[in-house]
């Protein structure tokens, strides 16, 4: 009862104070305080302490803005930002397309007869027109001599030739009877014949008689194969063997089927003489249009072009229509006669499907035309003359190191990639293989450091050692030669960041574990340690729930200024193309890319951001680590 | 004093030998195939020259290395040949490694000292300053740099000088030790030096901006400690000028941690820049060993390995021992 009385009563007390007071506010007579009040002191948490005196750090607060706009960018970025890391970006480009080439075949067609022989002077039809026009005495026919057979070349037409065998093969002398052997000769002309081959001398190859104005001509042999006789054809016998020219067949439409030899050889036959003829069945006749012979049928719709100049596409194949070779003949005629070199015109050019190389189609099935100024440029090469027709195009092309514009904000990189894009992904990488490579070594040197400090003794100094040894090893040329290794080893991409951050991990725990140590040396000695092993507690929860959390200020502080090193590191190594691999982006692979000397002169835009931007995050790392430090333990000032 | 040393230079050959096991169980399990594959290309790459075959410089590898032993085995092999000096032929440079080594190492250490005693004679007096001045402007402004320092990357701030120095304003070339018209048999020494000195322009610079961070900070928290101790008050109390309390007083004792510090990384100055070098295409003992190491060529980088830890080890020891020689308080146990 007395004890509620004095509750009672100072609750009453209370309660009256708390009026006065706030009929002191009220009336506004502020009284101050007095210097001994409690409300004076605000005791605060020593998490919180920590939290003020981290948060009234100007240089923490900076790097902590820094570091928060870095996450934002490299984390949430690639929510707003458009483009993905991988998307490969493509330009129009106005680049001079090859349409078709014009010119003269560099070579004759032959076209040989059936049933007829001209093997033997097929293949020299090139030179006996060259040499026949090289006359230049309009001379239209001319016998050539080829060994023991003889050819004559006849101009038909302009730039159509035939070819016919005047000479050859006509008997045999056998040694052992001293007769003809073989052929059927005049009895005069075998007497002759016989005589010569008598009168022979030693070492004679053959002799060459004019009997009756025909040429015979004998060629020793030995005794087995007897001596053979040579002579012209009587003209009635000679045919016409093999037709050469120089002029093209073109296709009326590029879906005109192909035309046979047999066809070719009506049509030029009548091109030189009746411009009509008459093939399986159908009549046909040649029309002159401007340069152009053109074959039409009885209906008088065209079926093919002879021409000049053989007109065909970059490939070399006929797909053009019988007009725009007509057209190009013209062309061709002019600049010739002008003497020019380069000739425009515009003409309707049908519209190609780039993949399939076949013809775009409208609605109604007629190939889409568009008209393109097309220029001719004469071009001279070896000899051979070639009118090469040109027009612009809009090519699609990667866009490869594009300047910064509005569409890429940093330009495009050597891949066509965005280079935001890339920035954005490749600090992800960096800031995640910074934590992991982090929180790999403080869980290894907590381990080792917990395990030597507490235990003491000769554990101790075995772990102490090991982190000596540890300590001793250089990280920098390790990671080289394991990164030269991998890439000896091809290894893919992903498997080696994993890789590189184990390695990291591993060499960089040693400097954790002294600092975990030396903490829980001097920690384990404290009575609250005294206390948990009076309570009976097992040594591993003594060790990681009472030790090493009171090592959390530390530790946080290494981490911090960890990350900002491991960034370092890894940035480093991609930059020497030994650390992350295309095609994953960091920040250091990006700068990588750009590293040789001319790269680096014009690709400012690409590699000064990427570097502000590791120094910004190492910057702000170590701001941060600072203010923390300062904050857990402000008496010591680092 | 002298037990100490012994002591901890014991310590020193333990550590060394277990490290040097890690690393050469790391070379020694290095894939075959990859040993392999390097020495057949270092055949077919030196064989029209009258090289070595592939055969012969495995056999090489082996008998300097021990690799066709047992792993234990093979590194007394080693060991036992690299404490003669002995460290085989370099398969990239084509000439025993202490050859090579000796060739290059000055440029390393010219290049190291130059940028070691800039270093120092720009980052003590900031540091100090900036612990005299704490909270104001000038702290905030050497905490900045240093901080920046110390945070950017290499490659960075070399491809910033190059582009600034050798691009722009073509002051300087972009790499490499010599300019192009440099002719080393009609030069004289003078102009020997001066072109030197123009290439190592650059990378000094590189990594003067890169170390005077580190130093800064050290000076600056070991100046404010020590500012905050009782003689420094009772210096000021029994009227002695500013300068003779910070000059005397303070800075002496704010040296004997710098000078340990600086002790021990004395030995680094053989150790070479590894980035800064290759970048600059420096011909010293860090770009030599880049080289070496991308190419695959086992025994340089065996030897570097041991020159590395060798020189990590003798920088602590040294920083140690100048510890307990530097501050008399210092009671060696």
């Amino acid at each position: 009862m007395a004890d509620n009385n004095n509750i009672n009563l100072l609750n009453e007390k209370l309660k009256a104070k708390e009026a006065a007071e706030r009929a002191k506010n009220q009336t506004g007579t502020d009284e101050p305080m007095k210097l001994d009040d409690a409300a004076r002191v605000k005791v605060l948490s020593p998490a919180r302490l920590v939290a003020k005196r981290f948060f009234r750090n100007k240089l923490a607060m900076v790097g902590l803005v820094i570091l928060i706009i870095l996450f934002a960018f490299s984390f949430l970025g690639s929510l707003v930002y458009p483009y993905s890391q991988f998307q490969k970006f493509t330009g129009t480009n106005k680049q001079d397309r090859e349409y078709a080439v014009s010119g003269e075949p560099s070579s004759v067609y032959k076209y040989v007869i059936d049933g007829s022989d001209v093997s033997g002077g097929k293949d020299f039809v090139d030179s006996f027109i060259i040499e026949m026009e090289k006359n230049g005495d309009g001379t239209t026919s001319q016998v050539f001599s080829l060994g023991t057979e003889k050819y004559r070349l006849t101009k038909i037409y302009e730039n159509l030739y035939t070819l016919s065998k005047t000479a050859g093969y006509a008997g045999k002398i056998d040694h052992l009877t001293g007769t003809i052997a073989e052929g059927t000769f005049d009895d005069e002309v075998a007497a002759e014949l016989i005589n010569t081959w008598n009168s022979r001398a030693k070492g004679d190859k053959d002799a060459v008689i004019t009997i009756g104005g025909i040429e015979y001509m004998l060629v020793y042999g030995s005794k087995s194969s007897g001596t053979k006789i040579y002579s012209d054809y009587p003209e009635d016998q000679i045919k016409e063997g093999l037709l050469a020219t120089s002029l093209v067949f073109d296709k009326a439409s590029p879906d005109a089927p192909d035309i046979s030899d047999d066809f070719r050889i009506s049509a030029l036959n009548a091109l030189a003489g009746e411009r009509q003829f008459t093939f399986e069945g159908k009549d046909y006749k040649i029309v002159n249009e401007s340069g152009e012979e053109l074959i039409e049928d009885a209906a008088g719709n065209v079926q093919f072009g002879i021409s000049k100049y053989a007109t065909r596409d970059e490939l070399g194949q006929d797909t053009f229509d019988i007009d725009f070779k007509k057209t190009m003949v013209g062309i061709i005629d002019k600049i010739e006669a002008e003497g020019l070199r380069e000739y425009n015109f515009t003409y309707n050019v049908p519209q190609l499907n780039p993949e399939t190389r076949e013809y775009e189609y409208d609605e109604d099935g007629n190939i889409v035309l568009q008209e393109e100024d097309l220029t001719v440029k004469r071009k001279e090469v070896a000899g051979e003359i070639r009118y090469h027709v040109q027009y612009l195009k809009n090519t699609e092309v990667y866009s490869l190191y594009e300047k910064p514009s509005w569409n890429h904000w940093l330009g495009t990189d050597g891949d066509g990639y965005d280079v935001l894009a890339r920035i954005m992904y490749g600090g992800r990488i960096s800031l995640i293989v910074g934590f992991v490579v982090v929180i790999l070594e403080t869980i290894l040197g907590v381990i080792m450091g917990g395990i030597a400090g507490f235990f003491g003794g000769w554990v101790d100094t075995l772990i102490m050692r090991l982190v000596d040894i540890f300590y001793c090893i250089p990280t920098m040329p390790i990671m080289i030669i394991i990164a030269s290794v991998f890439d000896k080893l091809k290894m893919a991409p992903y498997q080696r960041l994993l890789w590189m951050m184990g390695v990291l991990g591993v060499l960089g725990w040693s400097g954790i574990a002294r600092l975990v140590r030396g903490q829980i040396l001097s920690l384990r000695e404290q009575e609250f340690m005294t206390a948990a092993e009076a309570t009976g507690l097992k040594t591993g929860r003594r060790i990681f729930k009472h030790l090493v959390p009171n090592v959390m200020p530390q530790l946080i502080v290494s981490m911090t200024m960890g990350l900002g090193s491991v960034i370092l590191m890894e940035s480093t190594l991609s930059y020497l193309g030994l650390g992350v691999k295309h095609p994953y982006a960091t920040w250091g692979n990006i700068i990588n890319s750009v590293s040789d000397i001319e790269a680096m002169k014009s690709y400012v835009y690409i590699w000064l951001p990427v570097g502000l931007l590791i120094s910004l995050a190492v910057i702000a790392f170590n701001f941060v680590g600072d203010g923390l430090r300062d904050a857990f333990d402000p008496k010591m000032k680092r | 004093m002298g037990k100490f040393i012994v002591k901890r230079l014991l310590l020193c050959v333990v550590i060394f030998f277990f490290a040097m096991f890690l690393i050469y169980t790391l070379i020694y399990n290095l894939p075959s195939s990859y040993v392999e594959t390097t020495a057949r290309e270092l055949a077919a790459a030196t064989s029209k020259m009258g090289g070595k075959t592939y055969q012969e410089w495995l056999e090489q590898l082996n008998a300097d290395y021990g690799m066709n032993k047992g792993l234990v085995a093979g590194y007394f092999t080693w060991l036992g040949k690299a404490l003669q000096g002995k460290f085989g032929d370099s398969w990239k440079w084509n000439m025993p490694c202490t050859e090579k080594f000796s060739k290059v190492i000055w440029n390393s250490f010219i290049l190291g000292l130059i940028s070691f005693i800039f270093e120092i004679i720009i980052a003590i007096p900031l540091g100090v300053i900036a612990a005299r001045k704490q909270y104001s402007i000038t702290d905030y402004t050497v905490t900045v740099i240093s901080l920046v320092g110390i945070s950017l990357p290499t490659f960075f701030i070399a491809t910033v000088f190059k582009l600034i120095f050798a691009i722009r304003l073509k002051w300087f070339d972009i790499g490499g030790m010599h300019s192009r018209n440099f002719i080393a048999s009609t030069a004289t020494g003078w102009e020997n030096f001066l072109d030197l000195a123009k290439h190592f322009f650059l990378p000094a610079l590189t990594l003067i901006f890169l170390s005077i961070g580190g130093l800064m900070r050290y000076t600056r928290t070991n100046m404010l400690e020590v500012l905050n101790a009782d003689y420094i008050r009772t210096a000021r109390a029994k009227g002695l000028s500013e300068s003779k309390v910070i000059g005397l007083h303070a800075f002496r004792n704010t040296l004997i941690p710098v000078v340990t510090l600086l002790g021990g990384t004395l030995p680094g100055l053989f150790s070479g820049a590894m980035i800064t070098e290759t970048l600059f295409s420096i011909e010293g003992i860090g770009y030599v060993s880049y080289q070496s190491m991308v190419g695959g060529d086992i025994p340089f980088t065996m030897f570097y390995l041991s020159l590395m830890s060798v020189l990590t080890l003798l920088g602590n020891l040294i920083a140690d021992v100048l510890y307990a020689v530097v501050d008399p308080r210092v009671r060696v146990n």
